[in-house]
């Protein structure tokens, strides 16, 4: 007999929608991260004055705009029960060949057309290799990394292109209602990717293939398919972000986004993706991103010796990640389970 | 006699729940004490407070007429008592005699394993329970009885004196669970004191000295085993008059729906050919790796069919994958609840729309008070235990679980519903409900092909019933034929006397 | 003519004329000779220079000049790398060293061989090879600050820099000290650094926010190429480019876009194609038995080669960018 589920610390008078829909918000690590993000921010601001300034916010939404938009990319790669390693390099891969294609006088749109593509194409030969030929995603999208990097590389030779055409800056350093553009289309894709990872039909499915590969596919799922369209999702993503970062940074540099992987990863895993897949929304993906950017933020502000930094950020991210875990098992240890 | 292990007024409390209340239990050396209650008794709950690996609220535990507290399971293991868990607890890549003996391999003067010495004292172990096994090889390349008497062994190793053991024959064949419960009379005459969960009473019967049974955290009594029939126990489970457990056989049986012609699959030589009618409950028996898995999946699209023809409803029809099943009105309840039915961290109203995602949706957008609606539809139809349709469905109890898988195959409104062994390791009032269900959906027509290992299961509900051997249709007996010796002769290729 | 063609054309010369004087005609001889250039990191820009100065060197002595490395930053992929171009058994290399004791056991088994190596750019100095072309990294720091320190003149400057990177930190610890000594009105130090790990973003978020917190900061100093990006850009978008100096360090063709639109105010340039073109001619000159500073310089056990050549750096900025663009 299953008993129902209630909370030790909440008092039945509480009501159903205490218990159901709060209940349910507090658990999520949104929620978390919302309140640490929001006391950050408050607590930076009373101790530097100095947090919530519009130059200051502003810094730091540009700091993780393009970040932002392969989140979405890498949140659905994770939700599907793999990972995306080729994100940085994809990401100079698309801002090289937009370069390119710029220098040579091919129109702005289709630049921006053909550096995305680079990245579809980037992501679709990762789709193809792990469904059709079965090499898991970790080394696929290792040896993507390598060959959008190689790539990148070679075409420059490994020198920065510059010299784009100035009309092509309106989309990283342009502004509307004096909101930076890059922040206004990273938010635009981190809400739409967030609304169709919650709605969408199509990506619903890609929580059943991460839930469980073998039981999503017994459901008259297409698995391959959904696979597929996760990394070219991923890929086109990256390679849009790495077009609008050289629109903002008016120069193309093969060499940009080392590590950018990585960083993507740990903002989404913070936000409530699981490396096992099946969990994860976009927008806790954004927070993580955003959580990373304060603390990052912070610790400039604070005046933290550089020295220190790393070793800070590194402490406060276990601390914070760590947190949310440890209050999730007490939560569900004092629940408790009964199992017959 | 002083009894071996005695508990006394066990409460356990969890938030929302009284997992124990005031629970007692005796154990006398040598005996072989059956515990049993549905899915959410307490069982597990009692058995590992007395394993301690739970501490209990209240009350105490005696261990040879001394009040013993365990600290945690290793104590407990110390004290002499062992736990073989419904899921292993081996170290599958390491060797039967490494997992017999985990944290005390005898080693030489430089702290180096002695393996000459720790497969011999395996060995001796093994042989001692009259089990056949390498002590060399890895513990991933046994069946899974095999695995279960290296736990024992591993037990018995540390002469233990109680063996508690959970749900040990689910997973077993009809032959590995004879010799299970032979050597487990053979420890209980040697003086061990036994403590066994099942589900299947057939066991329990044949088996146990005494039974004690749990209701809802509830002691509900202690019988000794002669002189107590089976449906007393199933009333004192459930707490009312189940009757029978299976329902009625259908009165007749319609119009051709599902033919199956010269169907071979891949890796097999063998051709079959059957059908499956309107209103029918088509029961498929056979030995544990008899293809009838394979079949069920091949005509569900999931495995390729090298030739043959399979015609629906009179048009032929061409499954190539799960996907197109659907779209045909096939369905398929896989065996494996967990790895391949069952979203586990995910909600029971997620798992009950998996099938349907664009019947919940519009527009290409999944509309949530459809998804709910659906969701709610199958708790209530169903009637799925749980606290909201948000639940992680790992939450559920088995019954549940297998009452939402089967919620999802009724959402596609399935024209035929394949379903593998659909009561394994659930309660016998869920199993029940689950019969009555399958043979409801079957009186509206739909053909339901029924993969059980359970004889009793096949021959209560099965109108008619195809024998499985090597791959290929050995017998076929109508539901008044059948019986249950028949069936195990043509399942084993037994010539009839 | 600009500057890099005159700078490759008297050097040219130069090296023509000396050949000629040992009799040696270039062009044509030792056409059989095949030169290596070892580096690590191998796909970036910064190389490409160092090369084309070593294949101008090679042009102009009738030899092959042939690049290789390792693409990763990997100190055992390019001891595999060293050790492949060892085995095809070259005339001469000019190696670049990730790091100084891994390499140097093949440095060593190199020169035993008789293969003439030099090193270039990062050296290992406790090796036997012949002789170290490269930037002082100290010194550079200090050109920055005498660039930085009279154009601030009184206010803060700040540092964008990898601390963990030993070639930047002297580059930081030059700069620092530099400005402190010379010019004390101008404050700085370890406070102001910020760490970029080797990305224009973190460049520009991290000097973005130090903005904020330290308003008075006047002068910056980007010591590699992706600091030199993003904090341009992250003085442009706190909208200070009028009032903030900032220097980077090397140079590409993006670089130079920067200095030519006034995003960047200068840059540092080192001279990575001295260091190919003169590298180059010291590794022939040994192998070739050109050298007879001593009447027998093995058996005296001492360099034939002047053992550390400072390339130096110059200040790029507006006035004099157009020499360092590609003759297109």
């Amino acid at each position: 007999m299953e008993k129902a589920t209630t909370f030790s610390d909440m008092p039945p008078a509480s009501g159903s929608f205490t218990r159901g829909f709060l209940g349910r918000l507090a658990r999520q690590r949104e929620f978390t991260l919302i309140v640490m993000i929001v006391m950050i921010g408050l607590a930076l601001q009373l101790i530097t004055g100095r947090f919530f300034t519009v130059p200051n916010l502003n810094a730091i939404l540009l700091g993780f705009a393009t970040s932002a938009i392969i989140v979405v990319g890498m949140t659905g790669a994770l939700v599907s029960g793999g990972f995306d390693l080729s994100v940085g390099s994809v990401f100079a891969m698309g801002g090289v060949t937009a370069a390119i294609a710029l220098r040579a006088d091919v129109p702005i749109p289709l630049s921006i057309i053909l550096g995305v593509g680079a990245g579809v194409l980037a992501g679709l030969v990762n789709g193809l290799l792990i469904t059709k030929v079965q090499i898991n995603p970790f080394i696929t999208t290792l040896g993507m990394m390598g060959i959008a990097r190689g790539i990148s590389l070679a075409v420059t030779e490994g020198t920065t292109l510059a010299g784009l055409p100035s009309e092509f800056y309106v989309y990283g350093q342009g502004k509307t209602f004096d909101i930076p553009n890059l922040v206004l289309i990273a938010l635009s894709i981190v809400l739409i990717g967030d609304f169709l990872m919650r709605r969408s039909s199509s990506f619903r499915q890609i929580y059943y293939v991460g839930g469980n590969e073998e039981a999503a596919r017994l459901s008259g799922i297409n698995v391959d398919r959904v696979k597929i369209a996760v990394y070219t999702l991923s890929g086109l993503l990256a390679a849009l972000a790495g077009v609008l970062s050289i629109s903002r940074f008016t120069v193309a540099d093969p060499g940009t986004g080392m590590g950018e992987e990585l960083r993507i990863i740990a903002a989404c895993i913070i936000g409530g993706c699981s490396l096992r897949g099946g969990k994860g929304t976009v927008i806790g993906g954004l927070f993580g991103l955003i959580f990373v950017g304060f603390i990052n933020n912070g610790l400039i502000l604070l005046r933290v010796p550089v020295y220190w930094q790393q070793l800070s950020m590194g402490v406060v991210l276990l601390l914070a990640v760590g947190f949310d875990t440890l209050s999730q098992r007490w939560q569900l240890r004092s629940r408790g389970q009964k199992a017959g | 006699m002083q009894p071996l292990l005695k508990a006394s007024g066990i409460s356990k409390q969890f938030p929302g729940t009284q997992a124990l209340d005031n629970v007692s239990l005796e154990l006398m050396p040598g005996e072989i004490h059956a515990v049993i209650g549905e899915n959410g008794a307490g069982k597990s709950t009692l058995m590992k407070i007395l394993a301690g690996v739970l501490s209990p609220d209240s009350g105490t535990i005696e261990f040879e007429g001394k009040p013993v507290t365990f600290l945690n399971p290793h104590d407990a293991l110390m004290k002499g008592i062992a736990i073989v868990y419904q899921e292993l607890s081996l170290v599958p890549p390491l060797t039967v005699a490494e997992n017999i003996f985990p944290g005390r391999l005898p080693t030489n003067f430089l702290g180096m394993v002695r393996y000459g010495a720790l497969f011999r004292d395996a060995k001796q172990v093994l042989d001692n329970l009259n089990a056949n096994i390498d002590p060399r090889v890895p513990v991933e390349m046994l069946s899974i009885a095999n695995q279960q008497l290296v736990e024992i062994g591993k037990a018995l190793s540390l002469n233990c004196k109680v063996l508690i053991l959970d749900e040990p024959t689910s997973a077993l064949t009809d032959h590995e669970t004879e010799l299970l419960l032979k050597l487990l009379r053979r420890l209980a005459n040697e003086g061990v004191g036994i403590l066994y969960i099942s589900h299947k009473l057939n066991e329990i019967m044949s088996l146990a000295d005494r039974v004690t049974v749990l209701r809802d955290g509830k002691y509900v009594g202690t019988d000794s085993i002669k002189g107590v029939h089976p449906d007393d126990l199933i009333r004192m489970m459930v707490g009312r008059d189940l009757g029978v457990l299976f329902p009625q056989k259908s009165k007749q049986i319609g119009t051709p729906l599902l033919e199956v012609k010269n169907v071979r699959i891949a890796g097999s030589d063998a051709k079959n050919s059957f059908r499956l009618y309107h209103g029918e409950v088509l029961g498929l028996a056979g030995l544990i790796g008899s293809g009838r898995t394979e079949l069920a999946r091949a005509l569900f699209g999931a495995e390729p069919i090298v030739e043959g023809e399979i015609i629906l409803n009179g048009e032929e029809v061409k499954v190539t994958s799960p996907k197109r099943a659907i779209e045909l009105g096939i369905g398929y309840l896989p065996e494996d609840r967990k790895a391949a039915g069952l979203f586990l961290e995910m909600s029971l109203k997620l798992n009950v729309a998996a099938t349907v995602i664009d019947e919940v949706s519009s527009g290409g957008f999944v509309v949530g008070s459809k998804e709910r609606k659906l969701a709610e539809e199958a708790v209530q139809q169903l009637d799925i235990s749980t606290p909201t349709i948000e639940q992680e469905i790992r939450r559920l109890s088995g019954g549940n679980q297998q009452k939402a898988l089967v919620a999802k195959w009724l959402a596609i409104k399935p024209k035929v519903l394949i379903v593998d062994e659909p009561t394994r390791g659930i309660d016998v009032g869920a199993k029940r409900e689950i019969h009555f269900l399958l043979r409801t959906l079957a009186e509206t027509g739909v053909g339901i092909i029924m993969i059980s290992s359970e004889l009793p299961e096949v021959l209560g509900m099965s109108d008619r019933i195809l024998v499985m051997r090597e791959g290929a249709f050995v017998a076929e007996y109508s539901s008044s034929e059948a019986t249950e010796e028949k069936i195990i002769r043509s399942a084993s290729g037994q010539k009839s006397e | 003519m600009n500057r890099r063609d005159f700078l490759k054309k008297s050097s040219v010369a130069a090296a023509a004329a000396m050949l000629a004087s040992r009799g040696i005609t270039p062009g044509r001889a030792q056409s059989d000779q095949t030169y290596y250039m070892v580096s690590f990191l191998s796909g970036i820009s910064y190389w490409a220079d160092a090369f084309r100065g070593m294949q101008d060197a090679a042009e102009c002595l009738g030899v092959e000049a042939i690049y290789t490395g390792t693409p990763e930053y990997d100190t055992t992929a390019e001891v595999r790398v060293l050790e492949e171009t060892l085995g095809q058994e070259p005339d001469g290399v000019l190696l670049t060293v990730i790091q100084a004791d891994a390499l140097q056991p093949t440095i060593d088994a190199a020169i035993d061989n008789g293969v003439p190596l030099v090193t270039f750019d990062a050296d290992s100095p406790l090796s036997k090879r012949y002789a170290f072309l490269g930037t002082g990294n100290y010194y550079a720091g200090v050109v920055a600050a005498r660039y930085i320190g009279p154009l601030v003149q009184s206010g803060k400057a700040a540092v964008v820099t990898v601390p963990s990177q030993n070639n930047l930190a002297l580059r930081t610890q030059g700069f620092i000290e530099t400005l402190a000594a010379e010019f004390p009105d101008v404050v700085s130090g370890d406070a102001y650094i910020v760490d970029n790990q080797n990305t224009s973003e973190q460049a520009a978020s991290g000097l973005s926010a130090l903005l904020q917190a330290e308003p008075d900061i006047r002068g910056v100093f980007s010591s590699n190429a992706q600091a030199a990006i993003g904090a341009a850009q992250a003085i442009r978008e706190a909208g200070l480019s009028d009032q903030v100096h900032h220097i980077g360090f090397d140079f590409d063709e993006g670089t130079l876009d920067l200095i030519d639109s006034g995003q960047l105010g200068a840059t540092l340039a080192q001279g990575t194609w001295q260091m190919g073109f003169w590298g180059l001619l010291f590794a022939y000159m040994v192998r070739n038995e050109l050298i007879e500073s001593v009447s027998d310089w093995r058996a005296a056990g001492i360099s034939p080669l002047p053992p550390n050549v400072d390339t130096g750096v110059v200040v790029i900025n507006q006035s004099n960018s157009q020499f360092w663009r590609s003759g297109e």
